[in-house]
């Protein structure tokens, strides 16, 4: 609990309409996209950076945590507040500060919603591209926060690649400028650092993002197989080919069937898995590139490619995909999302193995994939009323990340550490890596007030590593 | 009788935390705080009823200031019926509270009864006329009540019609009629747009279409939007009783609104042995306007309209009816139009029924949000396709002071009509 005073010293900062403190809004604060819930003590609104500034230097002097929250729709608890404290809500920066097409940029405040961005850029021909599933409602700090990616990231990469630079307040209230205007600038690179640190290391309250124009056209299609391991050669001939394509998703047989049953995208039910495949790029290229990855899956026995026509049949493909969570969610409302990445060959193997545990735990468990770059989004279901069931699927999902690492891979795509995944941060880093990273934290923040209790399982309870994969 | 937490245990469960509902909640959107948007409500609701951490009554706030516009379970993948969930509430609290007297006199005494209704449309009429309006707004009387003194600019001036009756007396015998409906006039259009009834008797009527206009009695809409609940079903007793003695193809409503509690009969009187077979009858028989032009066969022969035309979904017939091509096709067959879609076009207005007299603030933010959107197409004409928008609309064009008409979907294809050769 934070003394009453600490809060009218707040209301002073941002102003009484800024402040919620009641319990109805603590309770609306104490969770997120997760399935869990901790109390904060106080939510606050700045408005602008002196506000954030004002509130990390009454935070820092009175030792107190403070969690950054965007729109609260993390996968890993990162905007839990653990140790209660101040939540810090972005939401009201929200103003797109300057378009600039001819230098590509885009100047924004943190809070602007993802699809909001691109609305504004659309008309001008532009796009920013990482695109989470969640861009209608995530805000570009958490975007930020969480390093996020989206179907569009294989061709174009993840958030950290279209961040020009960023203000940043500190934990002692000081505000600084990282990265510029510019790709290349002297000094050290501070960007990689702040990108993806879930809020423990500063808050960002400006950001230069990185615009591109929209390809000319693009082609997409949809490839149906019969076997898991026939898919994923296909993704690996393409991509060895050095064929780039914007997105290639990997759905396999039970992902299908819960898709149809609400969105009927056409996808077979009997097909051990299928690819959607999209290329972009100037209009003229493109045909050549269809006709190459036409002849990759036919070389792996793809039984059936259908080629969106128009866009209404490209619509049609990608409703699918871009339903498949709310599929599952209409089924099972609360499913436990992995988000494991493993080397682009060792696919099969991977997802032959969520297949074993599965059969293993006995739970539900459907695969979606964005094959391109090995992230494996397997969907683990379980009734809500039985708790032993949600620790069943816990379980499942620990052996899966397991599983992703003794195969060479990585515990996050993209949804971040935040509390879900802290244990298997010590399957994946050795004591030394870790205290490296710890290191970097101390100097940031030497009180620990950023979002406390994150990122790094408690130290006394560090053990080895498991064995890493050799490809590491 | 399982208690209210029992009856939405399930349906409370089924929200995910997610947060998709958020960018379709307008007052999510205007406000950035958790608990004004569906996931927020959901969670509380559920830390209420579920796990007994607070008291209903301290969610007044969050329960009465909800739009139910359903935007949320339009985005929501488990579709969670947060908007049902907010109504089934507000029952509760108001069989805990009982009902302040003007909302007993309103949806208990003059909603059931057309003539009565329109008596009191007459005193606002006179208010207006002997200056009596102007007088309560210098003396601050309006100030007094509050948040309903500040929603005074917005209650329409009333123009001298006699009600229900006037519009029983558009009614014509045309040649050769392929449909035969009832014109569900609702409790606007007589008191304060008669002229919006003629154009939609006038429409229907180049449809081929032959109009009844009996006395039907309010939907139920705003009685259940408080919570009353027996007075919405008395009310849908009687609009059934009446509609089943006409012989009829159809019953038509150029209001969203209307149209959409109507199709609710079904489940309003599900429990209700003697009734829910008329009720499922009735429903079946209701259409909004648009998609009753559509369904027949849209007249075409229009003259041309000089006109660059936007349209705002109302949330009744978007959210409630799917209805979102229907009024589209209507205005791009007008010739001339030139029709522009606008970013968040199915973004509620903030009318939301007697929502704006209530919450005056909130729905001034929403609706200066919609103006916005509205402004940024350039389009000289905004359409929609029910009487609270379109007050609520007029409302916003005027305060903004934009160069926008704000027009009935049935008074532009009405003017489109008399535009059409052979026409004078
Ligand atoms: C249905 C669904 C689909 C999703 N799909 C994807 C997907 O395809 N790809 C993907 O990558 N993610 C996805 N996510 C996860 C989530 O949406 C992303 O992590 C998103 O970036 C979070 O944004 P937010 O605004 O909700 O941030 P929050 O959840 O509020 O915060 C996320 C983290 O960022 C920190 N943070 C927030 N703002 C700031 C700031 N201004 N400065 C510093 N730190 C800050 C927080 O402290 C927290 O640690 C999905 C989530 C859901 C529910």
């Amino acid at each position: 609990m934070i003394a009453p005073s600490i809060i009218k010293d707040l209301a002073r900062i941002v102003g009484k309409e800024n402040i919620l403190a009641d319990l109805k809004d603590l309770l609306a604060y104490s969770y997120d996209a997760t399935m869990r819930q901790e109390m904060p003590d106080v939510i606050v609104f700045p408005r602008n950076t002196e506000h954030v500034s004002a509130i990390m230097k009454l935070a820092h002097r009175e030792k107190i945590a403070v969690v950054p929250r965007g729109a609260g729709t993390n996968l890993s608890g990162g905007t839990i507040p653990v140790k209660g404290g101040i939540v810090l809500e972005i939401s009201r920066m929200n103003r797109i500060l300057e378009i600039n097409t001819a230098d590509r940029r885009a100047v924004v405040e943190p809070g602007v919603i993802n699809l909001d961005l691109q609305n504004a850029l659309a008309p001008l021909g532009y796009f920013y591209p990482p695109d989470p599933a969640s861009q209608k409602t995530s805000t570009m700090g958490g975007n930020i926060g969480e390093n996020a990616g989206g179907p569009l990231c294989l061709r174009y990469g993840v958030t950290s690649k279209y961040v020009f630079g960023m203000e940043v307040v500190l934990a002692d209230g000081e505000v600084i400028n990282i990265g510029d205007y510019v790709e290349d600038f002297p000094g050290y690179d501070l960007r990689g650092l702040f990108i993806g640190s879930e809020g423990m290391l500063g808050i960002a309250t400006k950001l230069i993002l990185h615009i591109i124009p929209k390809p000319e056209a693009s082609r997409t299609m949809l490839a149906i197989f019969d076997r898991l391991e026939d898919c994923s050669q296909a993704v690996s001939d393409i991509i060895g080919a050095g064929i780039v394509p914007g997105a290639i998703e990997l759905l396999d047989q039970k992902m299908c069937q819960v898709i149809e049953q609400s969105v009927k995208a056409g996808y077979p039910t009997d097909a051990a898995g299928i690819l959607l495949i999209e290329v972009a790029g100037l209009a003229n290229a493109l045909e050549k590139q269809v006709q190459e990855i036409s002849q990759f899956c036919q070389k792996n026995n793809a039984r059936e490619l259908r080629i969106a026509q128009t866009n209404a049949e490209r619509d049609a493909i990608w409703a699918g995909r871009r339903g498949a969570f709310g599929s599952v969610a209409r089924i099972c409302p609360p499913y436990i999302v992995c988000d494991g990445t493993v080397p682009r060959d060792k696919l099969p193997a991977a997802l032959h193995k969520v297949g074993e545990i599965a059969e293993k735990y006995k739970v539900l468990i459907v695969n979606v994939a964005h094959a391109g770059d090995g992230n494996l989004h397997p969907l683990i279901l379980f009734d809500v009323n039985k708790p032993e069931e949600h620790e069943t699927a816990k379980k499942a999902g620990d052996d899966i990340l397991d599983a992703c690492i003794a195969m060479g891979g990585t515990i996050s795509g993209e949804h971040g550490i935040g509390l879900e995944k802290m244990n298997a941060m010590r399957h994946m880093f050795d004591p030394s890596d870790m205290a490296a990273m710890r290191r970097v934290k101390h100097v940031f923040d030497p009180d620990d007030i950023f979002n406390p209790g994150k990122m790094f399982p408690p130290e006394a309870e560090a053990v080895l590593p498991k064995e890493k994969g050799a490809a590491r | 009788m399982p208690t209210m937490a029992e009856e939405l245990e399930q349906t409370l469960q089924l929200c995910n935390k997610c947060g998709l509902c958020l960018p379709g909640c307008p007052t999510y959107r205007v406000t950035g705080i958790e608990w004004a948007s569906a996931r927020g409500r959901v969670a509380l609701l559920r830390s209420a009823l579920l796990d007994k951490k607070l008291d209903l009554n301290d969610l007044n706030e969050q329960i009465f200031n909800c739009l139910t516009c359903n935007g949320c379970t339009e985005h929501c993948p488990p579709g969670v019926p947060t908007g049902e969930i907010i109504f089934r509430v507000r029952q509760e609290l108001l069989r805990q509270k009982g009902q302040p007297w003007i909302q007993r006199l309103l949806f208990q005494k003059l909603l059931p009864n057309p003539e009565m209704l329109y008596k009191a449309s007459r005193l606002l009429r006179l208010a207006d006329v002997t200056g009596l309006r102007t007088l309560a707004r210098k003396t601050g009387l309006t100030k007094l009540v509050g948040d309903a003194g500040k929603a005074e600019a917005m209650v329409p001036k009333v123009p001298a019609s006699e009600g229900l009756d006037a519009v029983k007396r558009m009614v014509k015998n045309i040649d050769k009629p392929k449909h035969h409906v009832a014109y569900f006039v609702g409790c606007y259009a007589p008191s304060f747009a008669p002229e919006r009834a003629a154009a939609t008797i006038r429409v229907l009527n180049k449809n081929q279409v032959e109009v009844a206009v009996p006395d039907f009695v309010c939907c139920g809409l705003p009685a259940a939007g408080y919570g009353d609940m027996e007075s919405a079903k008395n009310l849908a007793r009687k609009n059934i009783e009446i509609a089943s003695e006409m012989n009829i193809d159809a019953i038509v409503t150029p209001c969203a609104s209307c149209s959409s509690y109507l199709k609710d009969y079904v489940k309003l009187l599900a429990d209700d042995p003697k009734w829910a077979e008329k009720a499922k009858e009735f429903a079946g028989k209701v259409k909004d306007i648009s998609e009753f032009l559509v369904d027949i066969g849209l007249n075409t022969e229009m003259g041309e309209l000089k006109r660059k035309v936007t349209f705002h979904d109302p949330c009744h017939l978007v959210h409630y009816q799917k209805i979102k091509d229907q009024p589209r096709t209507i205005l791009k067959s007008i010739p001339g139009v030139e029709f522009v879609e606008m970013g968040e076009a199915d973004m509620c207005c903030g009318a939301a029924g007697s929502y704006a007299f209530k919450n005056y603030d909130l729905s001034q933010k929403v609706l200066e949000r919609k103006m916005g959107n509205v402004a940024r197409t350039g389009a000289d004409t905004l359409v929609s396709s029910c009487p609270a928008c379109i007050m609520q609309l007029a409302c916003g064009v005027n305060q903004q002071k934009l160069p926008v008409t704000v027009l009935e979907i049935v008074e532009l294809l009405d003017e489109a009509y008399r535009n059409a050769k052979g026409n004078d």
